[in-house]
């Protein structure tokens, strides 16, 4: 399985490139969009294949630094006229919350809770 | 001069263009703000069950300062003074032994709830329930600057609360509870110890193995307390006495001193004496063993019980020989009416005679007393 991993201890974002889906899991609190350009830089890149699955069930929490960046990828799936599929958790309170608000944005995007 | 129509379109384009971003920027901003709102919410929330569940051991003060420090900088391992208490219920464990479970737990339940709320009022922070003993820190987590004195005033307040412990006893007719306490200040090493799966906050150190010793010496009613802690408690300590006692691990005899109240707060001052205590007109016949480690000597020696009271006897070996030790325990089978434990807590008339507080006794010598001493028993 070909992979493609970022990781800090507290998180990590996981691109199986075969399925091009990016699991996104632990903690995420970077600062701005600077700090999180490295996460942007592999969406994107599963993004050129024109469909991704972002699987984050293991994400337990997200900083509104990390919510705006969400909502960035958004906007560039809808420009780059592909498609997005979110995977959530039920027992996490803010994935009910905030993953459904990004169709605020992008109505196409599929969120999926578990 | 006419715009010709493609560039009004192009602009046009722009404009929508601008005005889309302008709409995202919008829902990203408002999103985002919403996400932060209900992250707070849910961090407020995870705040109050802590300060809910912690504060059961500490104070509200002690709880937000370590919530407001930067991952619990104040639990990793340190080297400071602090002052310990130890409390232990006396005669406990064989009331234990006689009572349903369930009676048990609803007495410890009520016993520690009571201890806890005057812990937490005199800024202690409850290291460890055990069984029907209490660790106390004062000075950790949180520095503090007299501890000795708080931890004085802490005990003082938990004796006295003993009174509102055993109206509920009697209230659910149990038999009335008898704490001891021992204090000690020193040099130990706190933090967070254990694995993974199950730490817990806590300081080790000969101080603190010092402050349980002084603990066992107590009977109940007693504050003893170390040198260090008086001195560290500063003026104004009421002392009902003191004396010597040579700890297993202590390097030589320490003075341990058995603190009647403080000054500034008369209230929580108790009496010394005890009203009931009467001269036996004929001297009662009582074999006496010591017990070391909690095991009774194999030979006991003859003695005599010259003055009862409620709490505790004067005695004198028949034989003569030394007393025993401050401190040390004794078994006594008082002839023809029954048995009973003892811890030495004076010495008098040279040595001569010895004073001891009952730790446990049997119903048959519960009644003796009463009878002699003229109280009602329990």
């Amino acid at each position: 399985m070909a992979t493609q991993e970022i990781s800090d201890g507290s998180y990590s974002a996981i691109r199986n490139k075969d399925t091009n889906e990016v699991t996104i899991r632990g903690t995420l609190r970077l600062n701005g969009t600077a700090e999180y350009a490295p996460i942007m830089a592999l969406l994107e890149e599963a993004l050129s294949a024109g469909m991704v699955t972002v699987d984050l069930r293991g994400l337990q929490f997200l900083n509104s630094s990390g919510i705006a960046f969400l909502m960035r990828f958004a906007v560039k799936v809808r420009e780059a006229k592909g498609s997005l599929r979110l995977r959530g958790s039920k027992k996490i309170p803010w994935h009910s919350k905030s993953l459904q608000n990004l169709q605020r944005i992008v109505p196409e995007i599929r969120v999926d809770l578990e | 001069m006419s715009v010709p129509p493609s560039i009004i379109d192009e602009y046009q384009k722009r404009i929508a263009e601008l005005e889309r971003r302008c709409q995202d920027l919008e829902t990203i901003i408002e999103t985002t703000s919403e996400h932060a709102d209900f992250i707070e919410a849910e961090l407020e929330k995870r705040n109050q069950f802590i300060r809910h569940l912690f504060g059961r051991y500490v104070t509200q003060e002690v709880v937000d300062q370590i919530l407001s420090m930067p991952d619990g900088q104040t639990l990793v391992g340190e080297r400071r003074v602090i002052t310990i208490l130890s409390s232990d219920l006396r005669g406990f464990t064989a009331m234990a032994e006689r009572l349903p479970a369930e009676d048990i737990i609803r007495i410890l339940n009520c016993y520690l709830g009571i201890m806890s709320d005057v812990i937490a009022g005199s800024g202690g922070t409850i290291g460890a329930f055990l069984g029907d003993g209490i660790v106390v820190y004062f000075g950790a987590p949180i520095q503090m600057e007299n501890h000795a004195r708080k931890a004085l005033i802490c005990a003082l307040s938990m004796q006295a609360a003993m009174t509102r412990v055993n109206h509920e006893m009697r209230e659910r007719g149990y038999p009335a509870l008898e704490m001891g306490i021992g204090l000690n200040t020193g040099d130990v090493v706190v933090g967070n110890v254990g694995s993974e799966q199950r730490a817990q906050y806590g300081a080790v150190g000969g101080a603190v193995n010092l402050a349980f010793r002084i603990e066992s010496y107590s009977v109940g009613g007693d504050v003893l307390a170390s040198d260090a802690t008086l001195r560290a408690a500063g003026e104004g300590v009421l002392l009902w006495g003191s004396a010597q006692a040579f700890p297993k691990g202590s390097p030589g005899p320490i003075t341990i001193f058995s603190i009647g109240g403080l000054d500034e707060l008369p209230e929580l001052s108790r009496r010394h004496s005890d009203a009931t205590a009467v001269e036996l007109p004929a001297p009662q016949a009582a074999n006496i063993w010591p017990v070391l480690e909690k095991t009774v000597a194999p030979n006991p020696s003859p003695g005599l019980i010259l003055r009862l009271s409620a709490k505790g006897a004067t005695l004198t070996f028949l034989e003569g020989g030394a007393p025993p030790s401050m401190f040390s325990n004794l078994r006594l089978d008082i002839t023809g009416v029954g048995e009973a434990y003892a811890k030495v807590t004076a010495h008098e008339d040279a040595g001569r005679r010895f004073v001891v507080r009952f730790t446990q006794h049997s119903p048959a010598v519960e009644r003796w007393i009463a009878d002699v001493v003229n109280v009602p028993s329990s």
